[in-house]
């Protein structure tokens, strides 16, 4: 029974993140596009000596926060109307958007990658690496956990808004909306310290720089926190029917 | 295995609505369920509950001798179709096929792929391009391809037309001969579907009104026509359901278990006794005063 559910569980991680990785790519894509071009209309070239991961970083939060508004709606109703418990979806969903986080990262690395090859090979000066603060000697494990972890954080956000607009309706929405955002503003605590500039050298944060375990542990406690939250709030939910 | 449905006092509330009061029934494997009721009187309320849309109030519903209600064991094979709004969904057919095909059973594909070409839907267009005719007969294929022991079909005929509805219902038919379960068909559509049946259930107001074999139940009503005076003495103390009257002739339906010997004494006073149809039944006993 355990191997079911484990192969109904990791079924529905593998379709969500399928769909979901269709659209970051898109997002990905345009926004890559947009980091080629930027240099050509902008003169402040101080601000844009980002490396694509870190300049893809806020929008990525945006996403992810779009796909977690998105899941009770576009998908709840649709796993359990296949037969799919709300616990099987939850931990898929879960996974998934932890899946497709990290994913990002890895494109928006790999696409920098690119970058920094062509920069080396060719003369070519925009977002090539030139003149760019890329730090990569400290240990990059555990900042791009971070990285993962901060934008993961915006996902359960969103989600936390698509319940309580789903299970709670109109006042359960607005205090779900009170509630991500001070949980984002909680979570950027913990991914807006030091630890972020040693990697990508971006964020110019005035508020209380966390040290590196620190952020680690705050990060932890609120996903761990808002993990549990959501599925108190999931697993017995009606289903509506439309 | 055996999917009996148990449900033993169920009530369920919204808030202080109170939409099932007290239902309790007996599903039998391979048995084809009709679910009347008027608009309103809990049908689709009642299926949500065997589809764990939602909880029970108070009381129990089982399925195979479990709770269903976030169970693993039981949600994969409970089907639950009803008319869906599918203006956003623009998935193909057949996406929407090979996900249902992941997730339950025994879904049979080449079945459902058969059933898309008789009912003439094509597998590549997207689900939202679909008339509201072709959206309802997806929804029936759906029902009957995922096979599944517990199959919910709730009003997913009503925007079918006439033509589709009944090769709709000869498939239901020869498909609980080729793969029994039990099939439950909602409907405010009595006339045309009661010949699905084996067993009717009849929601009023949130109550179980009626739980029986469909025979049993169609022969408790008759319609007793003759001479108004023979009539009225006839009926007299029997439940009367509905009265028409032309001149003298006068015609009333009752309801109750009529015996061999008053068939008999009625035709010897000249009555004429004939049968009711479902259709007649369910109108006239969840009629508003």
């Amino acid at each position: 029974m355990n191997l079911k559910r484990n192969s109904t569980t990791t079924k529905v991680a593998t379709d969500l993140f399928a769909i979901q990785m269709n659209w970051a790519l898109w997002f990905v894509g345009v926004v890559f596009i947009v980091y080629l071009v930027l240099p050509m209309f902008v003169t402040d070239v101080e601000s844009l000596n980002l490396a694509f991961p870190a300049f893809i970083f806020q929008s990525t939060k945006i996403f992810m926060l779009v796909i977690g508004i998105l899941s009770c709606f576009s998908f709840l109703a649709y796993f359990v109307g296949n037969g799919i418990t709300r616990k099987e979806y939850y931990i898929g969903s879960a996974v998934s958007a932890f899946g497709i986080a990290a994913g990002i990262l890895i494109i928006a690395s790999v696409l920098q990658g690119v970058l920094l090859l062509v920069g080396t090979l060719t003369a070519y000066t925009p977002n090539t690496g030139h003149g760019l603060d890329w730090n990569v000697s400290s240990v990059w494990l555990i900042p791009m956990m971070v990285y993962i972890m901060s934008t993961f954080a915006f996902y359960v956000a969103g989600w936390l808004i698509s319940i309580g607009f789903y299970g709670y309706g109109g006042f359960g929405g607005f205090l779900a909306i009170i509630g991500a955002i001070i949980y984002v503003s909680l979570s950027d605590l913990g991914s807006g310290g030091g630890h972020s500039i040693q990697l990508f050298g971006f964020i110019r944060f005035t508020t209380p720089e966390f040290e590196l375990p620190y952020a680690i542990m705050l990060t932890t406690v609120l996903l761990v926190a808002g993990l549990y939250l959501l599925r108190q709030l999931t697993k017995r939910v009606p289903i509506k029917m439309g | 295995m055996n999917f009996n449905v148990i449900a033993k006092n169920v009530n369920l509330k919204f808030n202080e609505f109170e939409a099932l009061k007290d239902i309790s029934f007996n599903l039998e494997y391979g048995k084809t369920y009709g679910l009347l009721g008027r608009n309103g009187a809990g049908k689709t309320s009642l299926l949500s509950l065997l589809a764990s849309y939602r909880e029970v109030t108070s009381g129990s519903l089982t399925v195979e001798g479990e709770n269903p209600f976030e169970n693993r064991n039981i949600m994969p094979h409970v089907g639950f179709v009803y008319e869906t709004d599918y203006s956003d969904e623009d998935e193909t057919v057949e996406k929407y096929f090979k996900f249902a095909e992941r997730y339950r059973p025994y879904f049979d594909m080449s079945y459902a792929v058969e059933l898309l070409n008789r009912f003439k839907l094509p597998l590549d267009k997207p689900i939202h391009k679909l008339s509201s005719g072709k959206q309802s007969a997806l929804n029936a294929i759906l029902g009957l391809a995922s096979r599944t022991p517990v199959t919910i079909l709730d009003e997913v005929y009503l925007a079918m037309d006439a033509p589709t509805r009944e090769l709709f219902y000869k498939e239901v038919i020869e498909e609980q001969a080729r793969n029994p379960r039990t099939m439950i068909l909602s409907t405010h559509l009595v006339s045309e579907m009661e010949y699905l049946f084996d067993h009717v259930l009849l929601l009023h107001d949130g109550k179980l009104l009626v739980d029986e074999p469909y025979d049993e139940f169609v022969s408790r009503g008759s319609s007793v026509t003759g001479s108004s005076k023979t009539v009225d003495t006839f009926v007299d103390g029997m439940q009367q359901l509905k009265t028409q009257q032309l001149g003298d002739t006068k015609s009333v339906m009752v309801y109750g278990e009529m015996s061999e010997g008053k068939v008999l004494e009625g035709q010897r006073l000249g009555l004429e006794i004939g049968p009711v149809s479902l259709q007649e039944l369910f109108i006239h006993l969840t009629e508003e005063e």
